[in-house]
């Protein structure tokens, strides 16, 4: 049999279309894509489950769709049952990004989060403005010195390297995850308590210059995985 | 977790991110191929495009210049084109400048390349000649597949929803399966690709454009996302960073596959060789002058 037939056609397509809706309705797809994709995912699966309802309640003749349609089932599973995760700092994401050329931000300083270089741990986490590593890296090239009077706090996915680094990574996305590129901050202090793939929330201080920013950590702990996990080119 | 078991998260994640991307595209081209076919009247096209190939090529590829479309947008439109007669030439020169030359795509490389004008410059010249050389070799060698779409809904009964729902319904259902076909692909070289694999080759000319041109290919990526990828490949020089960017709207391992459903094997392997060599020809010598 060289097609598939009708009634397997016009499942797999209500399926796909069904799936794309509940992937992007339970925010399941912010694991994947951007957000902006959600209400484009849903129209798009509403259009698929029409065509898939087309196919079943029509008396044409045999709709010859060609059997690497079956394909689509996959996507059904890895949407509805297998729903990985988002990436991880395991993965091998082999690039090496200069970020520090290309970030480009404009954000405001609370006054608050301005307490000093010698504040204490509980200080520093009620105060902390929170802050991303593109941010951070803006720092270190134009305000190396207000960033030592800072309170910061990021959140990002912890990761000790093989050469005993200790870093804080959180990939930033244009289109969806398969575009992503790490943005890494180098973290020092007490990191006892978490593993590397965790994700974590820091609290600490600016501890670096303008050729490699990075946080000197006063407290860290594991977080749940957040809503968003990636950063995208609209974030300041 | 082992290293195998990294592997298989981090390819799960890939291709889920990869078809969830396409798919509302691929809608959006399908609806759009629909209406082509169901709605506009054979003399519309042929008053726009059905002229001499000389004409219709560069007319076809302005016109993709002024359309921002996916690559699985266009590619069903460009089946729909051809099987309403218009040149097969004109149909790719469109299908292949949207996706590569849009204004979308330009203001992304402009952002990707903050600082370096030439770049954004350099991509357009080259998609440009590239898409030229390629509709141009099309039209002088005449070739004309017909398209594997469209035999089944010209007949379809019923009034016009019913045909624009038929039409669209075809289109899908012999392209989304290689669609998620080939994003399993292109997550599987993506996760296979050794680490240090970038830093050796990126120090050899000639190696790094091919290369490049390779990794366009299997990566098959969004030309919308593509310079922000490409800015990371900085051990690269600026002519394989180009390449990257030329190859990679016009050939990848999913337009593979979708031209293989649109118009057959023997025109997917000729469109995708043609491609591939038009984009390195344009890549290699106008970022070798401008770059």
């Amino acid at each position: 049999m060289k097609h598939l037939p009708r009634l397997a056609d016009g499942l797999l397509l209500c399926g796909l279309g069904i799936a794309m809706i509940v992937v992007a309705a339970t925010g399941d797809s912010l694991l994947y894509v951007r957000d902006v994709m959600t209400v484009p995912l849903i129209l798009a699966g509403a259009v698929v489950a029409v065509l898939g309802i087309s196919m079943l309640v029509s008396s044409d003749a045999d709709p010859h769709t060609p059997r690497s349609f079956a394909f689509v089932g996959v996507a059904i599973a890895f949407f509805l049952v297998i729903r990985p995760g988002p990436l991880s700092v395991s993965a091998g994401i082999a690039f090496d990004p200069d970020t520090r050329t290309r970030v480009q931000q404009e954000f405001e300083i609370p006054r608050e989060s301005l307490v000093g270089a010698d504040a204490s741990t509980a200080d520093i986490e009620a105060s902390a403005f929170e802050l991303h590593a593109g941010q951070l890296y803006f720092a270190a090239q134009q305000l190396p010195a207000v960033f030592d009077e800072m309170a910061i706090r990021m959140i990002g996915q912890f990761e000790l390297s093989d050469d005993g680094d200790t870093r804080l990574v959180r990939f930033r996305i244009n289109c969806c995850a398969a575009d992503a590129l790490p943005l890494v901050t180098p973290l020092d202090g007490d990191l006892t308590g978490v593993a590397t793939g965790d994700w974590v929330e820091v609290f600490g201080q600016w501890d670096g210059d303008a050729d490699e920013p990075g946080l000197d950590v006063v407290s860290i702990r594991s977080i749940d995985t957040p809503d968003h996990p990636y950063l995208t080119i609209r974030d300041p | 977790m082992s290293p195998v078991g990294e592997s298989i998260d981090e390819w799960s994640t890939l291709f889920t991110a990869m078809v969830l991307q396409a798919l509302p595209f691929l809608v959006l081209g399908v609806l759009l191929s629909a209406v082509v076919a169901v709605l506009v009247p054979m003399r519309v096209w042929h008053r726009l495009l059905q002229r001499r190939t000389v004409v219709a090529v560069p007319m076809a590829t302005a016109c993709g210049v002024l359309v921002p479309g996916c690559e699985c947008t266009t590619v069903p439109i460009a089946g729909r084109l051809t099987e309403r007669g218009v040149p097969f030439a004109a149909a790719m020169s469109f299908a292949l400048a949207s996706p590569a030359l849009n204004p979308i795509v330009l203001l992304a490389t402009a952002a990707a390349f903050a600082g370096q004008p030439q770049m954004v410059v350099a991509r357009f010249a080259a998609s440009f000649l590239a898409v030229v050389i390629v509709g141009s070799y099309l039209a002088a060698a005449g070739v004309r597949p017909v398209p594997k779409s469209g035999h089944h809904h010209h007949d379809h009964p019923g009034g016009t929803a019913a045909q624009l729902i038929a039409a669209a319904r075809h289109d899908f259902t012999h392209t989304a399966g290689l669609v998620v076909a080939g994003a399993a692909i292109a997550a599987t070289i993506r996760v296979a690709l050794p680490d240090d694999l970038l830093s050796r080759l990126g120090d050899h000319g000639v190696l790094a454009v091919l290369t490049m041109a390779f990794f366009a290919i299997v990566m098959a990526l969004c030309s919308e996302s593509d310079a922000f990828i490409a800015a990371s490949f900085v051990t690269f020089s600026p002519v394989a960073v180009l390449t990257f960017m030329v190859v990679g709207p016009l050939v990848d391992l999913r337009l593979l596959l979708m031209y293989r459903a649109t118009f057959g094997t023997r025109a997917a392997f000729a469109i995708g060789g043609l491609a591939l060599a038009g984009a390195l020809a344009a890549a290699v010598s106008i970022g070798s002058v401008l770059l």
